[in-house]
């Protein structure tokens, strides 16, 4: 048995070589994920769409993998795994996974790092960050402009300071409409398991419901299904109210088509892309990028499943306000 | 006054939903820990009757069925268990968390290979998924546990199987076949609490869904002081809690006006969702400690039978 094991390990180290050997100088590119894996119907979904997109459009080596790490104590672990098998490009994707890795970013500086939702410091990392707070307050425009009862909620993983910077800009974008429309908020938990509790986040919905509000802006992560379960709820109980969910991160229109709003969505997929892009052609440079309306980065969905729900003067009144914020006539502060 | 009966009346039925996996889940540790195994693994086996449930329910769009696959999963994880600390007579402890890892780890696996993702299945449609019918049935088997225990002597023979294992093999019953019954219906009801939280409190299965309810059920268990009744009161309590966190949340509270910024702070601190929510932890440690009358496992809790001492 001991023998067979040598042997294995034996088989398994010349494979390993064989093919080190005789795969081409392609970039590899690694990308490590939170708990919440690379199919969470959001954030993380979008960033593995644009490294699936990367694959199929540049040269890049068909060994470049991928990580989720179920603990913070894994992330050590992954990035030694990353170095030793020469991956170049790291991506670190949410922020949950980003303020561990920009602590280690200084361990490898042979690897390049993008940190998605983190800023990180080093001459080997690049920092990207979106405005939330941007992206929210359209949402509160919008959802403002839609409320019936000027009661609107908005339901949160937990308390942390991305989601504080989405409140202020969801309640700004909101009072902007409509000064008179009441913000909820509720908060699914208070450890990290608050991301991922979607049964929980459709009782918080309810109760939000109960309280009056007509339109509930999900960032809650995994929890957010909850939220659109609790929307597809009321209206197949004839709730006399009609309500309406916002997804968050990626566009969730199709999730619950006619009840969901919008989506806020934050543009991952090119922010990956991009980076490779750069990789590639050789001139990836160290920094900050703040992603925001302006450059593209976030954007409200609009597309055939809610397209019925708006009308045109409610589009033009939208795309009024998205061009005062590009234009710079509107200034959202992250800070309240 | 109408909005505080309101509130109070969707508070209670909040509190009603989100305990029944709870009630499920404790449920399962008590005909586990009744028979002398201790059960730590009750989170795993919510977790694969979640994910069973998910998978046959999204196959056979019969929630009936799901909720019978979700009790087999419970049922096979339960078995494994079984083997090893029954049997084998590995330690209870190690042996439960080894198992709550193999089911974390065994649920990404099989929906890679059913739906190519890591931890999620496809949303079941409403027409799919239960409505009531689970919570029901939690309270349907509180009941049915407390009359087993009470009226048969199956029931006396797995307390006796956790209390004085040697006195009941002297009477002539076989304690390991008692255990292993113990165990396996543990598992079946774990399995129907996971299933209760995939198929009729939300609509799929998402990642570590269970979210530590099987240790709460554990707690709920110790409060309750391993009788079906009054742990299916905690689980109670601890939903309750639940709600109000859930419930304070959104309501716009008066805020505390007195003299000292202190009491100020104190008062804000107790209204707090944060406290809120740990006061079921609290409660428990309270209970283990003693403090609530006397908390008493049973007393061959986690000690292997051996047959032939």
């Amino acid at each position: 048995m001991k023998h067979f094991g040598l042997l294995l390990f034996f088989f398994f180290s010349c494979f390993l070589f064989s093919s080190q050997a005789t795969a081409k100088p392609n970039l590899k590119v690694c990308l490590i994920f939170d708990k919440a894996g690379h199919d969470d119907h959001g954030f993380n979904e979008s960033a593995y769409k644009g490294f699936q997109k990367a694959m199929s459009s540049y040269l890049i080596s068909s060994d470049s993998r991928i990580f989720e790490a179920n603990a913070d104590e894994q992330v050590d672990q992954a990035l030694n795994g990353f170095a030793r098998s020469k991956c170049e490009l790291v991506i670190s994707v949410g922020v949950n996974i980003s303020e561990h890795v920009k602590t280690k970013v200084a361990n490898y500086p042979k690897l390049k790092f993008l940190l998605i939702d983190d800023v990180g410091a080093g001459e080997n990392v690049r920092s990207v960050s979106f405005r939330e707070d941007e992206g929210s307050f359209l949402m509160g425009a919008i959802a403002a402009m839609k409320t019936k009862t000027r009661v609107i909620g908005i339901v949160g993983g937990m308390n942390i300071p991305l989601l504080q910077k989405m409140i202020n800009g969801y309640k700004a974008g909101a009072h902007y409409v409509d000064p008179r429309v009441t913000v909820l908020t509720s908060f699914v938990g208070v450890t990290v398991a608050g991301w991922n509790d979607p049964s929980k986040a459709k009782q918080i919905s309810l109760n939000l419901f109960s309280q009056g509000a007509d339109v509930i802006f999900q960032a809650a992560g995994g929890s957010g299904l909850g939220v659109f379960d609790a929307v597809e709820e009321a209206s197949t109980n004839k709730d006399p109210i009609k309500r309406y969910a916002i997804g968050c991160d990626s566009n969730q229109n199709s999730i619950k088509p006619g009840l969901v709003l919008t989506s806020m969505i934050k543009n991952i997929t090119q922010v990956v892309l991009s980076s490779v892009d750069d990789m590639v052609e050789k001139n990836f440079k160290p920094g900050h990028i703040v992603y925001d309306v302006k450059n593209n980065g976030i954007d409200w969905a609009l597309d055939s499943h809610n397209r019925s729900l708006f009308s045109i003067s409610e589009i033009k009144k939208i795309s009024k306000i998205k061009q005062n914020i590009i234009s710079g006539v509107l200034v959202v502060s992250p800070v309240h | 006054m109408m909005q505080v009966f309101e509130i109070a009346s969707f508070v209670f039925a909040s509190a009603l939903r989100m305990s029944s996996p709870l009630i499920f889940a404790a449920l399962g540790g008590i005909m586990s820990e009744r028979s002398g195994v201790i059960n730590i693994s009750l989170e795993g086996k919510m977790l694969v009757g979640a994910f069973a449930a998910a998978v046959v329910t999204y196959y056979f769009h019969s929630p009936v069925l799901g909720l019978l696959g979700g009790a087999l999963a419970g049922f096979i994880l339960a078995s494994i268990y079984s083997l090893f600390v029954i049997s084998f007579k590995s330690n209870q402890i190690v042996t439960g968390t080894a198992i709550n890892i193999l089911a974390a780890g065994i649920v990404p696996l099989i929906s890679q290979a059913l739906f190519q993702n890591t931890g999620s299945t496809p949303e079941i449609p409403m027409a799919d998924r239960f409505t009531q019918f689970p919570i029901i049935l939690s309270w349907v088997s509180v009941v049915l546990i407390w009359a087993w225990f009470r009226y048969s002597p199956f029931g006396l023979w797995h307390q006796f199987a956790g209390e004085h294992p040697y006195a009941l093999q002297t009477s002539g019953v076989d304690v390991i076949s008692t255990r292993w019954c113990g165990v396996l219906s543990s598992g079946i009801f774990a399995g129907l609490g996971g299933a209760t939280l995939s198929i009729c409190l939300s609509s799929n299965f998402t990642r570590n869904m269970t979210a530590g309810r099987g240790f709460m059920a554990l707690a709920a268990l110790i409060v309750g002081r391993w009788r079906p009744m009054t742990a299916a009161v905690a689980c109670i309590f601890f939903g309750l809690f639940d709600a109000v966190g859930i419930t304070l949340q959104g309501l716009t509270l008066p805020q505390p006006d007195f003299d000292s910024a202190l009491l100020n702070n104190f008062v804000k601190f107790f209204i707090s969702t944060q406290f809120v929510q740990i006061i079921p932890y609290l409660l428990t440690v309270i209970a283990v400690a003693g403090f609530v009358g006397r908390s008493r496992p049973p007393k061959a809790l986690g000690i292997p039978f051996l047959k032939n001492r």
